[in-house]
């Protein structure tokens, strides 16, 4: 039985990512599919086909049919508004318990506001700054790469901007605040902490290189090279010692709204710096647990497997350039395993094989 | 979520009818399209839709802030659909396993289908296939491939695990790729017997 069949194509997030694209075949890991074996090209091509159209699905409802209904809900709104509103415009009911709710709501506030009336946005903490700040801010069509006194390197994306003290040597500690999307190379300075403030999150690193992500709702960091710790800014006032530690290719998402740290592997891993070499060698019959173990040196990420399950399995399959996760897919498909992210690992399981 | 999407909630939720229609003018018949793959009675399915506009409308300055627009209505007429056919229906309702949708004879229309223009007659196949398919299946494949979400978008309209998503989704296309199959050999088969009986 072909298991490159049409489900095995539409099931695929990278095909149909692929085929919604527009690219080319050449050079992607379809080619080579068809390369290997050129039977599997009509089903290709079929679940090709299937998704492009698909989208192009008649509708189920006539236009006149559509105008009709909506015509029918906006009459009914107006039927209400009109009953209530002759009701509660004139009552007075009505009116005292709108500013019995309002006044409620107003010392509810207050009371709850009281203790914390730090503002941790961007222009909240630079409006607040203790030394005068240089603001840098991308307007240009692409990004733009801005040195740091200290000879760090933000590359900031499209609309972002950053604050920092003119001159770092004046506090303990280098900051820096930000607001969207930026990728940084800190220099390393052990007697200097580096902080970024981002929408309520503070990054805090040694020297390193990472990229924050920033909108209004969350944050991310995802760590490249080195270490990486991140807190909210809320909570440090009553626990100091609230870190979360993020090695490369870890993500920390912040929630603003609910104040909520949470870590998890970068959504595209990359090999980390120096250890390119660990993933060329000769796959012909490489035994599966070598790979998963080379894997795990390149990427910096735990793979969890029955070493004894998998032991007489082998894959012929060259991996190169592949994203982290299409490796595993191709490992797990060629081994009829499956693998799961959990934490910040990864879990195989599977029969093995004979 | 778009900022036109966003801004038009928050009037919305101020009582702005302008910005009520048009939220409706947006996002009625992607619900429509949507809701039809597992209430297929048209008139039901519009009342559905109707009662829940008018909820929203009722509750909406008591609305929980929306992250997704497209998800959050795709969810409620779900729900809506679902809780309306508990009320009306005092049958248990058939899990995936069982529930077959009858299958839909060869007819003339699909004779039709040889004739009419080459992108119509591969729209009209996937429809006439999806229609062999629960009416679960039909949700998730409508989903993913018509409005093209991702699985963690469509897990929570469903409101079921990611991992589950991603098992509906494999049946479901396993399914959907026999009933293909089948369906390609029948259409050929008929084709031919089409030739024939015009050439005799």
């Amino acid at each position: 039985m072909n298991k490159y069949d049409l489900d095995y194509f539409l099931k695929s997030d990278e095909f149909v990512e692929w085929v919604r694209s527009g690219e080319s075949l050449e050079g992607t890991i379809w080619e080579n599919l068809i390369r290997s074996d050129p039977n599997i090209k009509p089903e290709l091509e079929q679940a090709r086909m299937l998704i492009l159209d698909w989208n192009q699905l008649p509708s189920a409802l006539s236009e006149n049919r559509r105008t009709d209904n909506i015509n029918r809900i906006m009459t009914s709104v107006n039927e209400r508004e009109e009953t209530t509103g002759a009701r509660s415009v004139f009552g007075l009911d009505f009116w005292i318990k709108i500013a019995a709710v309002f006044l409620f709501t107003i010392g509810l506030s207050w009371y709850l506001m009281k203790p914390d009336k730090a503002d941790y946005t961007y222009d909240g903490l630079t409006a607040n700054a203790e030394f005068p700040l240089t603001e840098v801010k991308n307007e240009q069509a692409g990004e733009r790469e801005i040195t740091l006194p200290d000879g760090s390197l933000v590359t900031l994306s499209k609309g972002s901007r950053i604050s920092y003290a003119s001159q770092f040597t004046k506090d303990s500690t280098r900051n820096v605040y930000l607001e969207g999307n930026g990728f940084f190379n800190v220099v390393k300075d052990k007697s200097k902490p580096f902080l970024v403030y981002t929408n309520g999150l503070v990054t805090r690193v040694v020297g390193t290189s990472f990229q924050i992500s920033s909108d209004r709702g969350k944050v991310s960091v995802v760590v490249k090279t080195g270490k990486v710790a991140v807190y909210r800014m809320r909570a440090f006032r009553a626990a100091p010692h609230d870190d979360l530690l993020l090695t490369p290719n870890q993500e920390a998402v912040y929630q603003t709204e609910q104040n909520q740290i949470s870590k998890k592997l970068a959504e595209n891993p990359v090999v980390l710096q120096g250890k390119e070499e660990i993933l060329k060698f000769n796959y012909v019959d490489s035994p599966v647990p070598k790979i998963f173990e080379s894997l795990e040196n390149a990427y910096g990420i735990k793979i969890d497997y029955d070493a004894e399950t998998f032991q007489n399995c082998s894959i012929t399959t060259p991996l190169s350039e592949e994203p982290f996760f299409t490796k595993l897919d191709i490992i797990c498909k060629t081994i009829q395993a499956k693998y799961e992210v959990a934490d910040n690992k990864i879990i195989i399981s599977g029969k093995g094989c004979d | 979520m778009t900022d036109k999407e966003q801004e038009l909630w928050k009037a919305f939720q101020g009582g702005s009818k302008k910005a009520f229609e048009e939220i409706l003018e947006i996002f009625y018949r992607p619900m429509f399209d949507y809701g039809i793959r597992f209430q297929k009675d048209h008139d039901q399915l519009s009342d559905d839709i109707h009662d829940l506009f008018l909820n929203l409308w009722d509750r909406r300055a008591f609305l929980k802030p929306v992250e997704n627009l497209k998800l959050y209505l795709f969810s409620a007429v779900r729900h809506q659909v679902l809780r309306q056919k508990k009320k009306t229906s005092r049958t248990e309702e058939l899990s995936d396993e069982h529930e077959y949708e009858q299958h839909q004879d060869m007819d003339y229309a699909e004779i039709r289908i040889i004739r009419s223009e080459l992108t119509d007659e591969r729209l009209s196949r996937i429809n006439a296939v999806m229609e062999k398919l629960s009416r679960r299946q039909q949700e998730i494949l409508h989903l993913r491939f018509f409005e093209n979400l991702s699985n963690s978008q469509i897990s929570e309209i469903m409101n079921i695990s990611e991992p589950a998503t991603y098992n509906l989704l494999s049946k479901s296309l396993k399914v959907f790729r026999t009933y293909w199959n089948l369906h390609v050999t029948i259409l050929l088969f008929i084709f031919l017997v089409y030739k024939f009986m015009y050439i005799s």
